[in-house]
């Protein structure tokens, strides 16, 4: 039987014939040696290339290889040691690496960015209330019949991470009814509000805001929410479905209206009338509930002035905490803008200090390997 | 002499140059291949070698040589695969290419005897060559300098398990290589 010679047999071979064995493994390979012809015929081999190999000739040198005294100091072939090597690589690996979280961080903090803290903090229902108020908008602009005179959007509606608030103002419930109605939509950068101005036939009201009343009103303020939609009997439809409210509204007999839709950002109550309403003023049969009237006209002085607050219904509600701050004004609900704009331009300032570092770096390192022929 | 060398006598010092000069130069040329290569090498052998004497610490001082014109062999071998050159035919001072270079010669028109072992020296340099550089300068030390295990070990700093692992391979290598050219080896040496 044969026995297979292992590349270890060739090793044992090879040390045993340079005399590398200890004494226990070289009596061990020579019996093996013996038992075994192959095995003898590949120690010849290896011993036949082995002397091949001393029998190469040593080449003379072609010149001599002294080392005159202007040459010795010299350094010719020895690789310069440059001690900032691992500190340039050290520096552009975390400069490269803090500048990917920088990256990631203003991703984050991005209001603007879909992936943003938005979308886990919206509520479903200002969701649905943001877009109730553009469907309305838009069937105020595109119905023929209506006599809008001018609808204006200023921004798209967008998810916010704040939430709307709303700042009522309304007239006299006898006398309040709708001629006109602004909406106004604004992005959440600016101040988050929809107003909407709610003028008399004859006189004018102050700017209300659709959400304010939804956010506040309960179902008993049908004749005051009604003005936030549009003429139609689809608007009509929808509030009721907004509201879930047990009180029918006729479509017949709420006045028609007019939506506008206003580009700025601040209730702004103005004393000129906007001649754009021709509807004749009827008086809502919505049954009004006591704490209805949010909005009263002092009669003697024919002024009006803001109404208290309206209680949401339970399931209009979005945040208890928010019916506290109805009123809130614009400046406060923005006090947050600044901040967050700081904390983008001290991110954009760190990602630039990042970059310009990683390829000053990068550009060093390169120069100094370039330098040294590596 | 080597004491005499690190008290910073260069005369010394040239007076090892000059002893161990071909067998530096040798090593060099098996490694490279080639002669300006082993040239290059030697050169920066010995440069490196006087400004490091201090670090030599006794023992065997041709292993401690061998050890510093390996590391210029290997340095030598990466420049070349990271730019790789093609040599050019020498030049007259005419400019045009001389006829006569030395590794141009004919060995034919030498005595047959030399020409065979000329063929040999060319059929083993070539079978060095295509084994792997660690291979390659393991069975230089052991087999052509004469090293034993625990210098050749120190010379490349390797455990001596590599280098019995190393030189048993590089030797099969080498055996299956020549014998390709089995009409070149001498009668006795005839591998099966």
């Amino acid at each position: 039987m044969k026995n297979q010679i292992t590349s270890r047999d060739y090793e044992r071979l090879s040390a045993y014939l340079d005399n590398q064995l200890d004494g226990k493994e070289r009596s061990r390979m020579e019996e093996r040696l013996i038992a075994d012809p192959e095995l003898r015929k590949e120690l010849q081999d290896l011993e036949k290339t082995r002397l091949l190999l001393r029998e190469l000739p040593r080449l003379r040198a072609p010149r001599n290889f002294f080392i005159h005294p202007e040459t010795r100091l010299k350094p010719v072939g020895i690789r310069p040691s440059f001690k900032l090597f691992p500190g340039y690589g050290i520096v552009s690996a975390i400069a490269t690496i803090l500048f990917v979280m920088v990256i990631f961080a203003d991703r984050l903090l991005s209001p603007s960015t879909p992936g943003a803290l938005a979308p886990s903090e919206v509520s479903p229902v200002e969701s649905f209330v943001v877009q109730q108020e553009v469907e309305r908008s838009v069937l105020a602009t595109s119905s023929p019949e209506e006599d809008a005179p001018m609808v204006m959007m200023e921004a798209p509606v967008q998810a916010s991470t704040i939430p709307p608030d709303a700042v009522a103002k309304a007239g006299e419930p006898e006398i309040a009814t709708p001629t006109t109605i602004f909406l106004n939509a604004l992005p959440p950068s600016q101040t988050p509000e929809v107003l909407i101005s709610i003028l008399g036939e004859q006189v004018m009201t102050p700017t209300i805001t659709c959400e304010g009343i939804m956010r506040n009103g309960d179902n008993q303020t049908a004749p005051n929410i009604s003005l936030c939609g549009t003429a139609t009997g689809t608007a009509t439809n929808q509030i009721q479905g907004l509201l879930s409210t047990d009180v029918p509204i006729d479509p017949s007999e709420i006045p028609l209206s007019t939506t506008t839709a206003i580009p700025t950002g601040t209730p702004i109550p103005t004393d000129t009338p906007y001649p754009t309403s021709t509807s004749t003023p009827v008086p809502s049969p919505t049954p009004v509930p006591t704490n209805a009237p949010s909005i009263t006209q002092d009669s003697s002085s024919g002024t009006f002035f803001e109404a208290p607050l309206i209680p949401a219904p339970p399931d209009q509600l979005m945040d208890s905490a928010d019916s506290n701050q109805v009123d809130l004004t614009p400046e406060v609900v923005s006090e947050k803008s600044p901040n967050f704009e700081f904390v983008k331009y001290i991110l954009l300032t760190i990602e630039l200090s990042l970059a310009s570092i990683a390829i000053i770096a990068g550009i060093l390192a390169l120069i100094l390997r370039i330098r040294a022929g590596r | 002499m080597i004491l005499e060398a690190k008290g910073g006598n260069l005369d010394s010092f040239n007076r090892l140059v000059l002893a161990y000069q071909d067998m530096v130069y040798s090593h060099a040329y098996r490694m490279m291949g080639e002669e300006e290569s082993a040239d290059d090498a030697t050169q920066t052998a010995f440069i490196s070698a006087y400004n490091h004497l201090s670090s030599f610490r006794g023992g065997s001082f041709k292993a401690w040589l061998l050890r510093i014109v390996t590391n210029a062999c290997y340095d030598e071998l990466r420049r070349r695969i990271r730019r790789p050159t093609v040599p050019l035919e020498p030049l007259d001072d005419a400019g045009e290419e001389v006829e006569s270079a030395h590794w141009m010669v004919d060995p034919t028109d030498q005595p047959e005897e030399q020409m065979q072992r000329l063929e040999l020296q060319q059929a083993i340099q070539h079978c060095l060559d295509r084994l792997p550089d660690e291979f390659r300068v393991t069975v230089l030390l052991v087999d052509i300098q004469g090293l034993d295990y625990s210098e050749a070990s120190r010379a490349i700093n390797k455990p001596i398990g590599t280098i019995k692992s190393r030189l048993a391979r590089a030797r099969l290598r080498l055996r299956d290589c020549l014998n390709n050219f089995t009409e070149l080896l001498p009668s006795g040496f005839r591998l099966r």
